[in-house]
């Protein structure tokens, strides 16, 4: 299991390669077309839902027209299980931002969310808002909206998605906490071979995942009924369930956590922006460069030579491009500068020994020692105040 | 080969002038308590500072002697610091390596305890070194684990811990009893 590592998980890219990336490319036209016609009826579904009063009618409207925004078809697999009714918690794998709407068309059930949507909408998205605050809280919301109503329960203990083709994250426990026994189903998409772009890919928003959606011709969810599995200990139950889906997944598990991919995407967006820094200074862009990073990197040899001042050094870095060049020119005395007026002046110096005699040279008290001096001078004194502090007199 | 020993020159130029640099900062703005240096002037890679411990401590009064070695390729590359006199302190090793993260490339820390943004980089310095061991020295970190017996004692048995510090004052001093 720890032999997995977490890059494998997620793609870096959801395009595919070679002559697929071609009729990608032939396709987009039609794609950027559906996009904006869909995006279209989304948003007069959106007012119809705001305006319009919560009703079954409005609900499956929403639903269909949903289906045709977001291009999601969804299919039971004959092979798999008959649903047990009396099963109320439907656990599933995650695999794209849309899972919630897929389970609420072909399993009929609602994922507790955070948006506060109109209600009708959200019904027919498969979202029912809850209270998130605390997972105790969560669970007695679960609980109590069961008793009360006739949708089901869908979760997903992954809590994040992969890429679904080399293992599962690892599932949270408490979702099989609520009820003993839950409903497994397993999630599988297809898109048509000219247009295949992956659910998501690394660092994604949603909203992305949800253009793509809307890009490609459709996307068709398969959903598969596993057997009912019942076990009171919750831990147990969430392995075997794991187990089960992963087995029909033909995927592995992992001991990944959804943590553990947050972690991933943060330190992959931050390497990616590091690199994109370092390139944008490789490339010559001289009008962005004059005014942030000329200003970092002044500042750079200010703190080494705080006495020059801070246009001669703009000047000269504006030539070289090169903190350690500009610091080099200064100290070779290449750059000329009338420093600044509180310090004493530094000379130029090209060799070490001329350090030592501009240092030793300086007229203020400190500067007049050589180093080994200023070190007896500072323990003599160090021991001074000892004694003096601690009375010791002489011992 | 040739490029090889070319390019570590040209590093080593570029740090043989960054030190000078901060060698001569340091000396005409030294900061209190602090004093830092080349051992020899022949070599500006091997440095020797003397640190005073930061006052109401228990490393009050004490001048404490440490060796900096740095790296031909410095700045890039931090440079080590250890201590040359007898030390008991969480955070320093037995034999005086001194392990703060200002002294770690960012990269360097598997086990992701510290921040980047305290690491060594090449906009720190040896003042910035030497300023973060007067505050290591004032506060020491237990969690690290660089001499577990200081750490415990540190925890546990401060008096102890501070008798010690007072005998290692001392002997820096040059005072018996």
């Amino acid at each position: 299991m720890s032999q997995i590592d977490i890059k494998d998980l997620f793609d870096e890219s959801r395009f595919p390669s070679g002559w697929r990336l071609v009729s990608l490319l032939l396709y987009s036209p039609v794609g950027l077309v559906l996009v904006f016609l869909r995006f279209l009826v989304g948003l007069q579904l959106w007012l119809l839902a705001s305006v319009l009063p919560d009703c079954d009618a409005l609900r499956t409207i929403l639903n269909h027209g949903l289906a045709f925004v977001f291009g999601i078809l969804v299919k039971i697999d004959p092979k798999g299980e008959i649903p047990d009714k009396q099963t109320r918690i439907i656990i599933a794998n995650n695999i794209s931002a849309l899972d919630h709407f897929a389970l609420r068309k072909g399993a009929c059930t609602l994922t507790p969310s955070l948006w506060d949507l109109p209600s009708a909408l959200s019904n027919a998205l498969g979202l029912q808002d809850m209270n998130m605050s605390s997972k105790d809280a969560l669970i007695a919301n679960i609980k109590e909206f069961l008793a009360s109503s006739e949708w089901n329960i869908a979760l997903q203990p992954e809590f994040g998605s992969t890429n679904s083709r080399v293992a599962l994250l690892k599932f949270n426990s408490w979702p099989f906490s609520i009820e003993p026994s839950v409903q497994p189903v397993v999630i599988t998409t297809r898109r048509p071979e000219f247009s295949d772009i992956r659910l998501t890919s690394v660092a994604s928003t949603w909203w992305t995942d949800v253009f793509w959606f809307m890009f490609v011709p459709y996307t068709m969810f398969n959903l598969r009924y596993l057997k009912v599995k019942r076990n009171s200990n919750q831990e147990v139950l969430a392995r075997n369930v794991e187990t089960d889906i992963a087995e029909a997944l033909h995927l592995s598990t992992s001991n990944y956590t959804v943590s553990d991919k947050t972690e991933f995407e943060k330190r992959y967006v931050l390497e990616k922006t590091q690199s994109r820094a370092i390139q944008s200074r490789v490339s010559t862009n001289p009008q962005p460069m004059a005014s942030i990073e000329m200003q970092r990197m002044a500042r750079q040899v200010s703190e080494v030579l705080p006495l020059v001042p801070h246009n001669v050094i703009l000047r000269d870095l504006l030539k070289t491009r090169n903190v350690d060049v500009t610091i080099a020119n200064i100290l070779d005395g290449i750059v000329t500068y009338t420093p600044e007026p509180t310090a004493p002046a530094p000379s130029s110096s090209s060799n070490i020994s001329k350090v030592n005699v501009t240092l030793t040279k300086d007229g203020n008290g400190t500067g007049s020692l050589t180093f080994q001096q200023r070190k007896a001078k500072m323990i003599a004194e160090a021991r001074e105040r000892y004694i003096l502090k601690h009375g010791l007199g002489n011992c | 080969m040739i490029t090889d020993n070319l390019y570590v020159n040209i590093m080593a130029g570029s740090a043989l002038r960054r030190l000078m640099a901060e060698y001569k900062q340091l000396t005409l703005n030294p900061p209190e308590g602090i004093i830092a240096g080349p051992i020899n002037e022949e070599n500006f890679f091997e440095w020797e500072a003397l640190i005073t411990g930061p006052e109401g401590t228990c490393f009050e009064g004490g001048v404490f002697p440490a060796k900096l070695i740095f790296p031909p390729d410095y700045p890039l590359s931090p440079p080590k610091m250890q201590f040359t006199c007898e030390m008991f302190h969480p955070n320093i090793y037995a034999d005086g390596r001194v392990c703060i993260s200002i002294l770690h490339a960012p990269g360097d820390d598997p086990m992701g305890y510290e921040s980047s943004a305290e690491r060594w980089s090449p906009v720190q310095s040896v003042e910035k070194i030497l300023l973060s061991v007067v505050s290591m020295l004032a506060e020491p970190n237990d969690e690290s684990g660089a001499n577990v017996d200081a750490a415990k004692m540190w925890r546990e048995d401060r008096p102890e811990f501070e008798r010690i510090a007072q005998k290692l004052v001392r002997k820096t001093l040059g005072i018996p009893c």
